[in-house]
């Protein structure tokens, strides 16, 4: 051993980190070695002695960041829900024959709409882009969207129509339409789709309605009412009448803080007869019915959305597709453990479920308060 | 390391009273450090204030099991310092001017360490403050400087190596000669 060994385990040892033996025993003999380390140790002080003579003594100024609007948190939130609010068909870059959002509306609007509308949209070579089908949306609901884009050899068309608003015999629709030229940056064009403001059209039964679209030509949409949704779209975007249906990811927020993110499995069930609940170890049990049941809180479940309130803290249940068509009403109720509220369940395995847990059950096996 | 979790969760929810305790607590030891690094003590008041505002509209990326929360504090604020640093330089390129080291306000220059030290590089000013003053252990300065603990052993040394060096030319530390 010799000093020019020694010295970086000497400043170790300074800093309380084992050293080996030869270096303790080196250190013992040599002059040099026992002057670096006095020397470390007088630098250490006088650092310290300035330091506390400096910058930790000093006023502390009011601290700026109180006028910083916390953003980010906020938002996150915000923006979240808003894009969750209903998944949108991928857009597709080839001829596509895609069916509307609007695909099993039957659930609560067929009771309440009067007819359907059916359409085909095509492009300005009269090719068929998409057809669809629509409730015509006396209420004016929003989801009704359909996103699409369209490729040529010189660039692509990207449209978003609504069917927006059922005016006497005719169909208001609203439409965004943007002319993306060869060697423009497609997904720029197409985020501009979302600043651009809707133009409306007023469709009659039968006719054509066109879309002007800036240095493409124009869309054409040709379509007509059905007084019943044919049962070829029925099934589709939302579960059938009278049936919820659970898809992964599973995301829970109290307020703004993420409880748990799952992404097992799912499930369905008929709203009469069937709950479902998500929980994990450390947060306990999420209890969840479209019927009420004793000791539960009421919040609303709106498509892949469920929001509620316990103990004063807002929840929001995030799902992968809609639960349901619509807004209605949910009951949730808290538990700790799974024999708490449904005795006939077994229990978790927590070390061997490696995450939050989504179970269903049926309503009678509910341990109900009396 | 529970009380930093309770706090960052705390600080996570928004809570402006356990930010505004964090501030207290932390601003002006950040503050000294920032000094030591940008060399200026207007700077290192922006900079220690851009780090908090930085922490409290972002409460993101903390994770207890890699150090402490001042650790974490004083990373950013050491991030803020090199975006500071490269402004300046952007700045005397745009006004043709050549950054001067004795231009800059001296971290501590009234005793004959503060001289010595004043006089390191950056880099070893930063991590001698980190180590000596502030006392971080090597594991925390790794996850400052993010590089690995055996370079964090080897750069300390250094860096002490390097402050005797200076002190010792300059006469004062006597014991170096021999």
């Amino acid at each position: 051993m010799n000093c020019a060994k020694a010295a970086e385990c000497i400043s170790a040892l300074f800093d309380g980190e084992p050293i080996s033996r030869e270096v303790t025993a080196h250190l013992s003999d040599c002059e040099e070695c026992s002057a670096r380390l006095n020397d470390y140790a007088e630098m250490g002080a006088d650092l310290r002695e300035i330091a506390n003579a400096t910058g930790t003594r000093q006023a502390i100024p009011q601290g700026q960041w109180r006028s910083a609007e916390p953003t980010t948190a906020i938002n996150w939130l915000m923006r979240w829900r808003g894009t969750m609010r209903i998944p949108r068909f991928a857009f597709a870059l080839m001829v596509i024959a895609l069916l509307a959002l609007s695909t099993g509306l039957v659930l609560t609007r067929a009771t309440t709409t009067d007819r359907w509308f059916q359409y085909e949209l095509f492009g300005r070579d009269g090719r068929k882009i998409m057809s669809g089908t629509a409730p015509t949306n006396p209420g004016g609901n929003p989801y009704y969207d359909v996103d699409g884009g369209m490729t040529y050899p010189d660039g692509v068309v990207w449209f978003r129509i609504r069917i927006a608003e059922q005016i006497g015999e005719a169909e208001k629709i609203a439409a965004k339409a943007l002319w993306a030229p060869k060697g423009s940056n497609r997904e720029a064009f197409r985020e501009r789709l979302n600043d651009m403001p809707e133009r409306e059209f007023l469709y009659s039964p039968g006719k054509d309605l066109t879309i002007p679209v800036d240095g493409y030509g124009s869309l054409e949409v040709k379509g007509h009412f059905e007084a019943q949704l044919p049962a070829n779209v029925r099934m589709g975007l939302y579960p059938e009448d009278g049936v919820f249906r659970i898809s992964p990811p599973l995301v829970l927020v109290r307020e703004k803080e993420l409880l748990m993110k799952g992404d097992m499995g799912g499930g369905y069930g008929s709203i009469d007869r069937y709950y479902f609940a998500y929980g994990n170890q450390s947060e306990g049990w999420f209890l969840f019915s479209l019927k009420p049941f004793a000791g539960a809180v009421e919040g609303t479940l709106k498509m892949n959305q469920i929001e509620f309130t316990l103990a004063g803290k807002p929840y929001f249940l995030f799902t992968g597709d809609p639960i349901m068509f619509g807004s209605v009403k949910v009951w949730v109720k808290h538990y700790v453990a799974v024999q708490d509220f449904d005795p006939s369940s077994p229990a978790i395995d927590w070390k061997a479920q490696n995450g939050p847990a989504l179970v269903f059950g049926e309503l009678k096996n509910l341990a109900v308060e009396k | 390391m529970a009380d930093d979790s309770d706090l960052w969760k705390r600080i996570r929810l928004r809570d402006a009273g356990a930010f505004e305790a964090f501030y207290r607590n932390e601003a002006g030891r950040l503050c000294a450090y920032l000094r030591q690094i940008v060399g200026d003590a207007q700077g290192a008041a922006d900079v220690m204030q851009e780090t908090f505002i930085q922490i409290w509209k972002s409460p993101n990326g903390f994770r207890p099991e890699l150090g402490s929360l001042r650790g974490y504090l004083f990373g950013i604020g050491r991030k803020r310092a090199a975006e500071w640093w490269r402004k300046q330089a952007r700045l005397a390129e745009v006004q043709g001017e050549k950054s001067e080291e004795g231009s800059r306000e001296g971290g501590a220059s009234f005793s004959a360490i503060g001289d010595a030290f004043a006089r390191l590089p950056e880099p070893q000013r930063s991590l001698l403050w980190l180590r000596e003053v502030e006392g971080q252990s090597y594991a925390e300065l790794a996850a400052i400087l993010q590089v690995p603990l055996g370079t964090v052993k080897s750069r300390v040394f250094a860096a002490r190596e390097e402050l005797r060096r200076i002190w010792g030319s300059s006469g004062h530390g006597a014991r170096s000669e021999k």
